[in-house]
């Protein structure tokens, strides 16, 4: 059985007759960094924000199970936010920010949230104030203070917004080494599908606030990779021609069926379905990234 | 909530506004003893200083409770400032963003309210007895009174009404900021709460209640100034049931059904803007 640390049942925010989130159903298993693939207004921040305990759902619920298998309410303390900007006092020192935190928590120990400033690499930021920091270093306070509850389940928005190759680099570090390291479960949303997948091992992909697809690291890729499309006059049937050819790794989305082995076979099956009467309307050798692949399942368009 | 009280005290010490008040506070203050000589050296213009006493031109003695509504009740600064204050005080962590880092933590949303109400009203409360206070000692200081004649026991009903009136005044400012989520929004409200702007418009629905009641000339001019003398009360006010009208109007030497009803209206501004602002935040979600 899964060890589900997130399981949301269809999740449903309405603003008036606007379906921001439209019966969101995501499974986020313990140790998973779970990446929310979507374009801007696609429903991310809004589902994060249910989760996050920001914003009463419409319909619909959800479950966050601790390691004890307490659940939801008990929970939320276990959950560390970060969702778009970092709420930070901008007059305060990155010290002071998460002392203010910690205080609402009743945390006393102030060489924790020193460790904390350590692990993010703001250990050295003395008495500059939060207003004086570069956003790399804005967003890395964020993680800081999302991590002074000890949270079992950390929530990201679009982390790594506006961030320079550097600062994208040390993110991808940070959360590497909280997933890794300290056991923390990630649920990071991004729009920049190329990063994201440099760190999620497993995804949603979120459109127009539905769940069109979830799927894990492998299966994505495998969905990206090279693959046999093919489109017949007879679906059924071809799917048996391929059976008996030994095809297995075969999978059909509308009226095209995507072979996924032997690819250099493409003549062979063209023939095996005449001979049954099968017509081959199209048949080519496709390869997406995982960005065309999102496109082609949202129905948008790359900007290629 | 007590970590969260501590949070938001702790927040409000380390903010530079706190620190900009307290200075505008002290000079304030100056000016007002400033403006005390030209009040108390003339007892014609004990009017002018917003005292509701009857000189007749005669000296007027120095008293504890007269201190106290000159400097407290009477100075706008002061209210100004606290609503100043309350309005940045209530509005920070959530212009800041800071209110998204610690919201869905607890459970019951309510006592996030409770306990920054807690925070805001002890400040208050710590500005009101430090400014009464030390009024009292620059008014010995400064216009060479020793109190002798003066009269304890309405300075104790003048500090206790004025502190509830003032706790009330803030609430609906703390609630006002709530519901508006802008301190632009709730500055202006509030300071027009707190500065009686809104007098003028009660006291002109309590002339057209009189007039529609059949009043006469003398009681309608009555029922616009708000005096609670004899046959003030013939007609119904509005403006007794407004808490800036109620809070400016006092003055310990009302008949104690005055007091009572001043008391009465305060809390209840002060339990409905809390408890209102509390169910604001059960049911409102965090849009930053």
């Amino acid at each position: 059985m899964m060890d589900y640390i997130l399981t949301t049942n269809a999740l449903t925010k309405k603003f008036g007759s606007y379906k921001a989130s439209n019966e969101v159903s995501i499974h986020v298993q313990r140790g998973d960094i779970y990446g929310l693939i979507g374009r801007n207004g696609a429903g991310k921040t809004t589902l994060m924000k249910m989760i996050g305990g920001l914003t009463h759902p419409t319909s619909g619920s959800f479950e966050i199970t601790g390691k004890n298998g307490e659940k939801t309410e008990k929970m939320m303390p276990k959950v560390g936010i970060l969702i778009e900007a970092p709420g930070l006092y901008p007059n305060m020192t990155a010290m002071q920010n998460l002392k203010t935190k910690a205080i609402a928590l009743g945390i006393k120990d102030e060489s924790y949230l020193q460790g904390l400033l350590k692990e993010v690499g703001l250990e050295n930021t003395g008495k500059k104030k939060a207003k004086q920091f570069s956003l790399g270093m804005k967003q890395r306070l964020g993680i800081a203070m999302a991590l002074v509850n000890q949270p079992e389940l950390l929530i990201l928005d679009e982390p790594i917004n506006g961030l320079d190759p550097q600062g994208i680099a040390e993110m991808r570090q940070i959360l590497h080494h909280l997933c890794n390291d300290r056991g923390i479960t990630i649920l990071i949303s991004s729009h920049i599908l190329d990063e994201l997948s440099k760190v999620a091992t497993r995804y949603g992909i979120i459109h127009e606030g539905k769940l069109l697809e979830e799927a894990s690291k492998e299966e994505l890729f495998a969905r990206c990779s090279e693959r046999l499309e093919l489109k017949t006059n007879d679906i059924t049937k071809t799917l048996e021609v391929l059976n008996s050819m030994g095809f297995s790794k075969i999978e059909v989305k509308d009226d095209t069926i995507n072979i996924y082995e032997r690819l250099n076979e493409g003549g062979q099956i063209t023939v095996a379905l005449a001979k049954e009467n099968i017509m081959t309307n199209e048949i080519a050798l496709k390869s997406d990234a995982l960005e065309d692949y999102y496109f082609q399942l949202t129905g948008g368009q790359s900007n290629d | 909530m007590y970590n969260l009280f501590r949070m938001h005290i702790y927040r409000t010490l380390k903010s530079k506004s706190t620190l900009v008040l307290g200075i505008l506070l002290v000079v304030f203050t100056f000016l007002h003893l400033g403006l005390g000589y030209i009040v108390f050296e003339d007892p014609l213009n004990i009017q002018a200083g917003g005292l509701y006493i009857q000189s007749n031109g005669s000296d007027v003695s120095l008293t504890p409770d007269l201190v106290h509504q000159f400097f407290i009740q009477g100075n706008s600064a002061l209210l100004i400032l606290l609503t100043i204050f309350t309005v940045l005080m209530t509005n920070s962590d959530i212009t800041k963003g800071f209110v998204k880092n610690i919201y869905g933590m607890f459970e019951d949303k309510g006592k996030l309210v409770l306990a920054k109400w807690c925070a805001v009203m002890s400040s208050v409360t710590l500005v009101y007895l430090v400014t009464s206070i030390v009024s009292l000692g620059l008014a010995i200081l400064c216009y060479r009174t020793s109190y002798e004649s003066g009269n304890w026991d309405l300075y104790l009903i003048e500090f206790v009404v004025v502190y509830i009136g003032c706790i009330a005044m803030m609430t609906m400012v703390f609630l006002i900021t709530s519901l508006f989520k802008s301190s632009a929004g709730g500055m202006v409200i509030g300071l027009v709460i707190a500065s009686g702007i809104l007098q003028s418009i009660e006291r002109l629905i309590d002339v057209i209640i009189a007039k529609l009641s059949g009043a006469t000339g003398k009681e309608t001019i009555m029922a616009f100034t708000g005096l609670a003398e004899e046959g003030a009360r013939k007609f119904f006010r509005i403006s007794d049931y407004c808490i800036d009208n109620v809070f400016i109007s006092f003055s310990p030497a009302m008949e104690q059904s005055d007091i009572a009803r001043t008391v009465i209206v305060s809390a209840a501004y002060a339990l409905i803007g809390l408890g209102l602002a509390v169910l604001l935040a059960k049911k409102r979600d965090v849009k930053i």
